[in-house]
């Protein structure tokens, strides 16, 4: 994949890791905000309630302290503390009373709870209320939830008990309203909130219990799990209602225990939330989010398409003129122009590459004076052996010929026999001097490098087993189905020649003379490996350097000439060797060798002068 | 009664060991139905029926009075172990159901001889002479006061202290005994010819007496005085009685005849209303003026009255 | 009342009373063989059927002119408005409910009472299956307190009834027990497999009834007996109801007439024996066939209601008319303050 490619997928990503990021955030922030916000509707609803129930508790606390403190309770509480005194003219008073004040539930009841008169149940005078004769505090409860009898069943009512006390007897004053429907019509709901109210008046869920501020609710079946809950553990919980598969039609309701006065669950209110507002705003983030993350994927696409080409064009051209130079072409040069990294990399390449010309330049130049001086100096090492006795051959002439005549043809016969055969020495060190001087380039063609092996091989069989040596074995691995490569069989049957040579003078007391061949990752590879004395780690170093010879005879130039061979077909040679095991070249041939530049001429004036002579 | 016996008896067969309950939820008075069932139980003893309690009985009989339609109604339920027979009887007035013949009845008569503001505890009329009597003495809580008629005029011509180291009670009273010749208070006591002032000396007592007042009770009558009438108009006794209402009430005084003794008495006359309560109320023996003290409620005084019983025939 | 002709249809029993009120007071009526007739006491001056009407004195009244000139009657009054015309002294006698005659009497209206002659009773109409179990109605019946109904409901206005005949008119109501037995009530309740769950029909226009049934379903929810009350249009059929109220006007003080008016009504409703009774029955007589009915478990009297009525406080020599008796309205005389004119005259 491309870098301008990468750059697009990874703009496109990011854009929609972002705006996907940005539009769940929202959703999560706008679903908290919302949540909070019914949280709070809730909460505000809760404690609307609440306030509307003490309100209505104190209005009813009131209401009966008023009736209890009222001259016909009085009179009537004075009545009945007399001996024989007649409950039953008072029977109806409840009912005008309750009228009168507003309250749906008002009894009166005697020092032993008997009802004397009730409102809400008129037939049920003689009947006892027990519980209002327990030892309580009336004034202290105020008003108070609790289940309470009509003729149609059992009701929630909140109420409120005083007692008109006279001599040693009570008068008990019960009075209440009913919590039903009416009361959750008198809250006033925000949108989407409505409250229900469940009566818990039997031990078993009844739908027909539950009530919303039109009557019986709708739907009633659904809170069961709710009110069972309730039942079992009361307590403030949340649950939700999905009405259908529609998320919009959800409601989350927060269902609010209502204890009576021994703490036993009376009823429970619901308020609810719907959440269709949520919903559609979700809806709409999400299309938002989704638009404009195609939006953004188009503008992300032509921007990052567009970017990544300004962006990736110093890049690619920096990547080309890297590959140049990685081909060898030091020469190249970018045209990166801006500020920026990017910039900076292009103007730092290319002073790279220059630096590089230059140094290669400088190196070349070092190498060229000190090949140069290697050159001189081994040639003056060379020329200096032969030198010596010819000096001293000369030397002696001039001594003989101003000594004795007859000594002198002696020795000029002598002389001159050494002389001429210094000159000749010294013609062969020019000569193989020129001969390496005149390497010549390879010529490519197709190669089979086992045959050149072969030949090799075949060219010392001879004197692999001469007599008067130990003989030396050569072990043939040559892989079948080498592929051919393009080389110069004549430079490689030389360097091999040079390299046999090596092995069999690294063998005096015989051995084995292993050739392998191989081909890896497109590279044709030949190992040569001896049992010699093997080479130390110095040795090994300097192995490659031209006239540098470990033998006591040679110029130093044969490796120095397979190393060239080597390097002219493009590939490369290593050595491993142990001292007292074997020595062991390995060469790596590419199928095709590269190109190879043409070298800097190397001008010296002499040379020249020399090549033009 | 008769049939109602022989209805009873028949029922009882071999049974001798009855209970009897007589029930009257009809007008009859509680006295009169009282009579009858005396009546009928003597009735049911001449048939050789003996009454036990009812859980020593090896019957039970309830009788019940009751008024119907046209008449009233004894109906008797007799009950034997499972048996259980109701017969209904068609009884006519009450006078029919006694054997008794006619009552003898008193006829009452009040005079008022004194009224003052002050409240009088008991007095006396005296001098011996019913038609002469010009003496007056009264008892109030702090004295006594003797007056004398003088031109139809009662005039005060002496008043004897009444010694007292404390307040006198509350539910203060008095009587005076001719036969005795004292003056009986619950903490007071004066001595001495109750008709001659220069004889009455009174003493404090020092404490409080329990003070018995009526000479008479019966049942229903509870909280009322009463008195025996020493008249005789029959075999029976007589007995006047006040009503069995408080002092804030108007009183009446009705006399009533018991013919045995394990008889309760009936109504044997008129009753004369007051218009107020009747505090004390005393007959002596062998005066046939009863002392009857009232409180006016009207007027506020203390009246004393002479009532007088007379036979009807 | 919307005529007087005998014939004409009439709204309510309680209207067909009123007609024979004001027939026996304007009508003449025949007397024995050989007598003249009586010569009722008033005369229709004006008439408007079902609203209102005048009677005047008439002077050839048999017995002598009665003693006030004139009577104006309105009709169709509602009982509350019949007590605030005599409170408000708008009227001299009106008809009240017995069970706020003594409301009344405490707000100063004077209340004449006659004889309780009105049987309310629970009556189990025959041919339901849910009652043909004698436990099913005996048990509801015995959970019944009588006496809190005549001691609240109405006042102490009444008695409690355990038979057909009142006790002044029998002599032997007392023999049919009135008590409460919530005991027995239970223990039979209990012993019924599947018990049913009953309900109460009331007269919709009754006030009283309303009051009774409501008291019978909360005696019988005490005794774990399921009752409901509901309210059913005056006249309608009993058919379909387990449990009813009816009233039964005595038609005479005589048992023997009274019981046999009664036994004609619950008969067919009840399926109670209705056979004639002997002509004259003894007490005995009347005794058994009052057991016999009440025995059969259909019929569960309940209270015995008098007639209430009120009096201005100038009404004289009025005494509630008995079962059977109309209107004395010729006897009555009224106690006019005099006016200032007629001392003065005096003077």
């Amino acid at each position: 994949m491309t870098f301008r490619a990468k750059l697009f997928w990874v703009f496109t990503f990011a854009l929609l890791l972002s705006v996907g990021m940005i539009a769940a955030g929202v959703t999560v922030v706008t679903r908290r905000a919302f949540e909070d916000l019914n949280q709070q509707h809730s909460d505000a609803l809760v404690q609307q309630f609440q306030r509307e129930f003490e309100r209505r508790g104190q209005e009813i606390v009131h209401r009966v302290q008023g009736i209890a403190d009222a001259e016909p309770t009085v009179r009537m509480a004075i009545d009945l503390n007399r001996p024989k005194s007649d409950v039953s003219i008072y029977v109806n008073d409840a009912r005008g009373v309750s009228k009168a004040h507003q309250l749906d539930i008002l009894d009166f009841a005697g020092n032993d709870g008997s009802i004397i008169s009730s409102a809400e149940w008129p037939a049920r005078f003689g009947y006892k209320l027990g519980w209002v004769t327990q030892p309580e505090d009336w004034p202290a409860r105020g008003a108070f939830l609790m289940k309470a009898e009509t003729p149609e069943g059992p009701t929630l009512a909140l109420v409120s008990v005083a007692t008109v006390r006279v001599g040693d007897n009570n008068v008990f004053v019960a009075g209440g309203q009913r919590l039903g429907r009416e009361f959750l019509a008198s809250l006033v709901l925000p949108q989407g909130m409505r409250a229900l109210l469940y009566l818990n008046l039997d031990p078993n869920f009844q739908p027909t219990n539950l009530l919303d501020a039109n009557g019986s609710a709708n739907d009633a079946e659904r809170f069961a799990p709710i009110v069972q809950r309730e039942q079992q553990q009361p307590g403030e919980q949340t649950a939700s209602i999905n009405w259908t598969s529609d998320p919009a039609t959800a409601e989350n309701f927060h269902a609010l225990p209502l204890e009576g006065r021994q703490k036993e669950l009376l009823g429970v209110l619901l308020v609810g939330n719907s959440q269709r507002e949520v919903a559609v705003l979700e809806n709409r983030i999400i299309w938002l989010a989704l638009a404009v993350v195609g939006l953004g994927l188009l503008i992300g696409s032509l921007l990052s398409w567009w970017g990544a080409a300004r962006v990736t064009r110093p890049v690619r051209e920096l990547a080309e003129g890297a590959h140049k130079v990685a081909a060898g072409n030091w020469n190249a040069h970018v045209n990166v122009h801006g500020g920026g990294e990017i910039g900076q990399l292009g103007r730092a390449f290319n002073q790279m590459t220059q630096q590089l010309i230059e140094q290669r330049e400088r190196l070349v130049q070092s190498e060229r004076v000190a090949a140069w001086r290697e050159v001189a100096r081994r040639l003056a090492h060379e020329l200096k052996n032969p030198l010596f006795p010819l000096q001293t051959t000369v030397e002696n002439l001039q001594r003989a010929k101003e000594q004795s005549t007859d000594q002198f043809e002696e020795v000029f016969r002598e002389s001159t026999g050494i002389l001429l055969s210094e000159i000749e020495n010294m013609k062969a060190i020019t000569t193989r001097f020129s001969d390496f001087a005149k390497m010549p380039q390879p010529e490519l063609g197709p190669v089979n490098l086992n045959e050149v092996v072969r030949s090799a091989i075949k060219l010392f069989e001879a004197q692999f087993g001469a007599v008067g040596r130990p003989p030396i074995t050569p072990e043939l691995h040559l892989e079948e189905n080498l592929p051919t490569i393009q080389a110069d069989p004549a430079l490689l049957h030389r360097a091999l020649e040079n390299l046999i040579l090596n092995a069999m003078d690294a063998m005096p007391a015989g051995g084995v003379l292993m050739l392998r061949t191989a081909h890896a990752n497109g590279d044709v590879q030949l190992e040569i490996s001896d049992t010699g004395t093997g080479l130390t780690p110095e040795e090994c170093d300097r192995l490659f350097t031209p006239y540098y010879t470990t033998k006591q005879h040679g110029t130093g130039l044969g490796l120095a000439i397979v190393q060239s061979v080597v390097s002219d077909h493009g590939g490369r040679i290593t050595v491993e060797s142990e001292t007292g095991v074997g020595t062991s070249f390995h060469i790596d041939l590419p199928n095709h060798p590269p190109r190879r530049e043409p070298s800097i001429p190397i001008t010296f004036e002499k040379e020249k002068a020399k090549e033009g002579a | 009664m008769h049939t109602l016996a022989e209805k009873i008896a028949g029922a009882a067969g071999s049974t001798h060991e009855i209970s009897l309950d007589v029930k009257n939820i009809s007008t009859l008075s509680p006295l009169e139905a009282t009579a009858v069932g005396r009546e009928l139980q003597r009735e049911l003893n001449r048939r050789g029926l003996l009454l036990t309690r009812a859980f020593q009985s090896e019957a039970q009989v309830q009788v019940t009075f009751s008024d119907r339609d046209g008449g009233r109604l004894l109906i008797f339920e007799f009950r034997h172990g499972t048996e259980h027979q109701i017969n209904f009887i068609p009884a006519p007035r009450v006078s029919a159901l006694l054997n008794d013949g006619p009552r003898e009845a008193l006829t009452l008569t009040a005079k008022l001889v004194w009224e003052q503001p002050e409240r009088v505890l008991d007095f006396l009329v005296f001098d011996g002479i019913p038609d002469l009597q010009s003496n007056l003495l009264v008892v109030e809580a702090d004295r006594l006061a003797f007056y004398h008629l003088t031109d139809s005029r009662w005039i005060a011509v002496r008043a004897i202290p009444i010694p007292r180291f404390r307040p006198a009670p509350r539910d203060l009273r008095a009587q005076i005994d001719v036969e005795r010749n004292e003056i009986r208070l619950p903490d007071a006591q004066c001595s001495g010819r109750v008709t001659n002032a220069d004889e009455i000396r009174c003493r404090s007592l020092g404490g409080t007496k329990v003070w018995w007042m009526s000479g008479a009770y019966f049942p229903g009558h509870e909280g009322s005085l009463m008195t025996i009438l020493p008249q005789k108009c029959g075999e029976g006794k007589f007995i006047l009685a006040s009503g069995m209402g408080d002092w804030t009430q108007p009183d009446s005084l009705q006399p009533f005849e018991q013919a045995q003794s394990d008889m309760p008495p009936v109504s044997a006359g008129n009753t004369i209303y007051f218009d107020g309560p009747i505090l004390s109320l005393v007959a002596d023996k062998g005066d046939d003026a009863i002392r009857v003290v009232v409180h006016n409620l009207k007027t506020g005084n203390y009246e004393a009255y002479i009532v007088t019983a007379t036979c009807s025939h | 009342m919307k005529s007087l002709d005998a014939g004409a249809a009439v709204a309510s029993p309680a209207e067909a009373d009123g007609r024979d009120q004001l027939n026996a007071l304007v009508l003449d009526r025949r007397a024995g063989d050989g007598m003249p007739p009586l010569i009722a006491p008033f005369k229709m001056a004006e008439w408007e059927p079902g609203k209102h009407a005048t009677l005047v004195a008439n002077d050839d009244a048999s017995g002598g002119r009665p003693f006030v000139a004139s009577v104006q009657v309105e009709m169709g009054r509602t009982a509350r408005d019949r007590t605030l015309d005599l409170e408000l002294g708008k009227a001299d006698l009106a008809e009240i409910p017995v069970e706020q005659a003594r409301q009344a009497a405490d707000r100063g209206v004077r209340v004449s009472l006659s004889q309780p002659d009105e049987l309310l009773a629970l009556v189990f109409p025959a041919g339901r299956a849910a009652t043909e179990d004698a436990r099913v109605r005996e048990a509801p019946a015995a959970a019944i307190d009588r006496a809190s109904i005549v001691n609240f409901i109405l006042q102490k206005n009444g008695e409690a009834a355990g038979g057909l005949l009142p006790q002044w008119s029998s002599g032997t109501a007392f023999l049919f027990p009135t008590a409460a037995d919530p005991d027995r009530a239970k223990e039979l309740w209990t012993q019924i497999a599947s018990a049913p769950k009953l309900t109460l029909r009331y007269d919709s226009g009754d006030p009283l009834e309303q009051s009774v049934a409501e008291r019978i379903v909360v005696n019988a929810r005490e005794a774990g007996i399921s009752v409901t009350a509901q309210a059913l249009q005056a006249g309608a059929p009993a058919a379909g109801v387990d449990g009813l109220l009816m009233r039964l006007r005595m038609p005479s003080p005589a048992p023997r007439a009274a019981l046999v008016n009664f036994l004609s009504v619950l008969g067919p409703v009840a399926n109670i024996d209705a056979s004639p009774l002997p002509d004259p029955a003894t007490p005995q007589d009347i005794y058994d066939r009052e057991r016999a009915a009440i025995s059969s478990g259909r019929v569960a009297p309940l209270v015995w209601l008098p007639q209430a009525y009120g009096l201005s406080a100038r009404v004289r020599n009025w005494k509630a008319p008995g079962p059977g008796e109309t209107w004395p309205l010729a006897d009555v005389w009224l106690d006019i303050p005099p006016s200032p004119e007629s001392e003065k005259e005096k003077q």
